[in-house]
């Protein structure tokens, strides 16, 4: 026993070590280890990451070079980062309507876009804190978009941000614009899997996303969550006093959003004849009590001092004033977060994301139908609407079913 | 494009290496060095249209003046090619890097700043290389001669076209980014070899393995380094002005070791794809991290940048220096300070500068320039020659260690740091209390982080293991500290296959996210 352990020994320090060769070692392990199998066996994974690259070289998924087959993409089947990988696909193919919007505009499915609208190619390309220096680059590349029709845009307070940040998903999809032939975020086994069906002449689709979409559309309603209630329930019952006071003053030229985002892209829709809704997403009024008092956010950490959801109405003032003082009559903004309808906590996933099918197609309904338009002349009853609102809200209770 | 692009490491290089190897065998070294050449200016295309135009008329002239200085019998023509070349790449590089500062000026800075806009890619590497291959030919004419000129009367062809062997020299894709800066008496008779053309099987083991081994620098510690712990830190102090103490202090200490990571896994990497064509690059890094005082670290830090630095600036000026001190018999300190002490500040503020227009790179070379002279003023007195010999050699090499990496890892934050305002603020921010939930990343991070450490303390690097094989040309002999129970030794040998096949296939999973070297922007 004693030997043969030695032997092993004498052979694991002569591979790892590279010890002279002592005799006795043990024949089978010195022959393995010494035997010159080393390159076919490193050849392996490079076959396999060339195999890998063909592939995506000969189908191009994300539209990224001037070869590759037609892109064929599979409806309401994409993860966010797959769709931000996207967008140059989105941009470069005809729709009819492409939605971009932050998170709160991510919900809305492509079936009720153009259930609500009767268009057939609708896509929503929001993905999670767009912000104002990638907002700018999709918009830009969106309205481009052959036979668009209707560009829809979520503005929420995210775009109240006067910095260059961006996230992770933001920088996606810039990339996705600007990447060159030889980059590829498109080396990754779920799209390779996903071209190798494209290239059978399937759609670009696996199986293993639609979970992660699901997720999406499928979250169970914040009620059902103990935690947030009862968060909630304590902001509104004892609330921050400083949501009543008013909002400390700043101008409409320290939003960026405004003359580099909001402008140039109405502008542009109105040579194209594209009609642009600018959607103020819908929160519930409770939701205003949480901000105040739980102020923090990585995406919009700047509230400073004052009522937030003022600032943000005040934000939305500089919007509207903004599209009406550019002359901008295919722009029209629609103020959802002050639509009863539409803001019933019940309705929600979490504190600001409305998900529930029934009310996300009662807001599309209210855009179609222009129920929550708002303009300069209008802005006063909104904004009336909004403190009234929150007022009311000052009463409400949760009380968890046992 | 760069080295971890999957479409070079998986389409263009093995196409390339096909074409190569054919290229050898049917036309010699000639039809390979064709295929270098040309498969060099395709990746610097890549870079832009700019760059190319660039990278090709600066060759151009680089090879007229180097003709010039080896062929020319008339010493003033063959000064006058030299300082017109390095003029000319120093004033191109100055042009294209300096533009923050040179803007002001009517003409050259709209010169500049357009040529900033127009070449984001950094040339700095390159245009060392080649004003180092005038100072290389002006040095060596004979060797370089021999190498490059056209035969005289008489002799046999040269099997390669000799401007072809500069041109492939001066644009070799492996490094014409990011380095190693090569001497050109070091890559130029590699092509002139018979064997040049021929692809080796251990040559192709030993490049895939560097390869390996740089893909996993990169991808697996100065990816994952930079993306948990510095960069969001670094961000927040230029944002807020402050972050917490204890953040700021895993940021530091994060910093150092990422860029070791990255700057090296890019140096192995391109070894390694330089290999694999039969060619031996300089090596650029030999653990510096286990470095015993700052002398020691600039024999195992960017060498090829310290060696070029040293002989061709601080060597010049040194002898000038000191013969400028014998003239005024000066002795003693002022004899120290013209011939040692001011050709090593001035060093090191190259050294900074070159890495781009910041303060906070001046002051970091002035601060290692200082600290090079105070090291080796200590060393040279009598007192520590006496004491060096009654400490045993591991406690010295632990105390010099214990000493050399926390004051490396604290200019090295200042290196990182965008402005000298920044810097303060991350060391003001030290003695902020912790931010609960933000500073302490969680376990599995820490012991990446610990790992990291441990590796670039404990274990082997590259070079030690493929010892055995030359895997690339040393320019220092430094002794090696690895324990001897991690001192292992790469045998092209179905084990080490193993493991190296198991790197490439780990990093393919990693492969779709491509974030820029450190040193891409320098």
């Amino acid at each position: 026993m004693r030997a043969i352990i030695d032997r092993l020994v004498s052979a694991i320090r002569r591979t790892i070590y590279g010890a002279p060769r002592r005799q006795g070692a043990h024949r089978f392990i010195i022959a393995q280890a010494n035997n010159r199998l080393f390159l076919p066996v490193v050849v392996l994974p490079v076959l396999y990451g060339i195999g890998l690259c063909a592939i995506l070289m000969l189908v191009d998924p994300y539209d990224l070079r001037p070869w590759g087959l037609s892109p064929r993409l599979t409806r309401q089947s994409y993860p966010t980062i797959e769709k931000v990988n996207l967008v140059r696909v989105y941009v470069n193919t005809p729709h009819d309507l492409i939605l971009l919007g932050s998170s709160t505009a991510m919900p809305f499915t492509e079936e009720q876009l153009d259930a609500a609208f009767g268009y057939k190619s609708s896509v929503n390309l929001s993905y999670e804190a767009l912000m104002p220096p990638d907002a700018s680059r999709v918009l830009t590349a969106a309205v481009d978009t052959p036979g668009l029709k209707r560009l829809m845009i979520g503005i929420d307070y995210v775009q109240m941000r006067a910095d260059d940040k961006m996230e992770y998903l933001g920088r996606g999809a810039i990339a996705s614009l600007t990447n060159q032939w030889f980059d590829m975020p498109d080396f990754t086994l779920p799209v390779v899997r996903a071209s190798l069906h494209r290239l059978k002449g399937d759609n670009f689709d696996v199986p293993e996303w639609r979970p992660e979409v699901d997720k999406l559309y499928d979250a169970p309603a914040v009620t059902t969550r103990p935690d947030i209630m009862a968060m909630l329930d304590d902001s509104v019952a004892h609330p921050d006093p400083a949501i009543f006071e008013p909002a400390p003053v700043r101008t409409c030229s320290s939003y960026p959003f405004i003359d580099r985002v909001l402008l140039p892209v109405g502008r542009a829709a109105m040579i194209r004849k594209i009609h642009v809704d600018l959607l103020f997403p819908p929160v519930p009024f409770q939701s205003y009590y949480n901000w105040q008092k739980h102020p923090y956010s990585q995406y919009y950490p700047s509230w400073g001092t004052g009522s937030h959801y003022r600032q943000l109405v005040d934000f939305y003032q500089c919007v509207v004033e903004a599209v009406a003082a550019n002359g901008l009559p295919n722009v029209t903004a629609h103020a959802l977060d002050a639509d009863p309808r539409l803001t019933q906590i019940t309705d929600f996933r979490d504190t600001i994301h409305l998900t529930r099918p029934d009310a996300l197609r009662r807001a599309l309904s209210a855009i179609r139908n222009g129920d929550d338009v708002v303009t300069p002349t209008t802005f006063a009853t909104y904004r009336k609407a909004m403190d009234q609102g929150v007022a009311n809200a000052r009463s409400w209770r949760w009380s968890p079913v046992k | 494009m760069s080295l971890v692009h999957p479409a070079l490491l998986f389409m263009c290089l093995p196409i390339f290496l096909i074409v190569f190897a054919a290229a050898g065998r049917l036309w010699g070294s000639r039809g390979a060095l064709t295929v270098l050449t040309a498969a060099s200016l395709l990746f610097g295309a890549t870079q832009g249209i700019a760059f190319l135009v660039v990278i090709v008329a600066s060759a151009l002239v680089n090879y007229a003046l180097l003709m010039v200085i080896v062929r020319s019998d008339r010493p003033a023509s063959v000064r006058l090619a030299l300082y017109t070349g390095i003029a000319a790449n120093i004033g191109l590089l100055a042009l294209a890097k300096y533009s923050v500062w040179l803007g002001w000026i009517p003409v050259i800075g709209t010169a500049s700043l357009s040529l900033a806009a127009l070449i984001p890619t950094t040339l700095s590497f390159l245009t060392f290389q080649r004003s180092v291959a005038l100072l290389d030919g002006f040095s060596a004419r004979g060797a370089v001669a021999t190498d490059l000129q056209k035969p005289r009367a008489g002799e046999a062809l040269s099997p390669a076209n000799p401007p072809l062997r500069f041109f492939a020299f001066a644009s070799m894709f492996p490094n014409l980014l990011i380095g190693p800066i090569a001497y050109l008496v070091e890559v130029v008779p590699q092509f002139a070899r018979s064997s040049f053309g021929r692809i080796r099987p251990i040559d192709l083991s030993i490049g895939l393995t560097l390869l390996a081994i740089g893909l996993v620098k990169k991808f697996y510690f100065a990816d994952i380094i930079g993306r948990d712990w510095v960069d969001p830190v670094f961000a927040d102090v230029a944002a807020h002005g402050a972050t917490g103490g204890l953040r700021a202090i895993e940021a530091m200490v994060a910093y150092y070791v990422q860029l070791y990571f990255d700057f090296s896994g890019y140096s192995d990497m391109a070894l390694g794809v330089a290999r694999m064509m039969g060619i031996t690059l300089p090596i650029n890094f030999d653990s510096p991290s286990r470095a015993t005082g700052i002398v020691d670290f600039y024999r195992r830090w960017h060498i090829t940048l310290t060696r070029v630095i040293a002989r061709f600036l601080f060597s010049p000026l040194s002898i000038a220096g000191t013969r400028y001190a014998a003239r005024k018999r000066w002795r003693g300190a002022r004899a120290q300070a013209v011939s040692l002490w001011l050709p090593l500040i001035v060093n090191f503020i190259v050294i900074g500068l070159w890495h781009g227009p910041r303060l906070t790179y001046v002051l970091f070379g002035t601060i290692h320039g200082l600290w090079y002279i105070l090291e080796t003023e200590v060393r040279g007195t009598k007192w520590w020659k006496k004491r060096r010999k009654t400490i045993a050699e591991p406690i010295r090499m632990l105390g010099g260690m214990a000493l050399t990496i926390p004051l490396l890892i604290l200019t090295f934050a200042l290196f990182r740091s965008a402005t000298l305002a920044d810097f303060g603020h991350l060391l003001g921010s030290l003695g902020n209390p912790a931010q609960p939930g933000v500073d302490l990343p969680s376990t599995w991070k820490f012991a990446q982080l610990g790992l990291a450490y441990a590796i670039v303390m404990f274990g082997p690097n590259a070079y030690e293991m493929l010892g055995r094989y030359r895997p690339g040309i040393r320019s220092y002999i430094n002794v090696s500290i690895t324990p001897r129970l991690f001192a292992f030794r790469w045998r092209p040998t179905l084990f080490w296959g193993l493991l190296v096949c198991a790197a490439i296939a780990a990093v393919i999973g990693k492969m779709s996210a491509v974030t820029p070297f450190a040193y891409q922007v320098f």
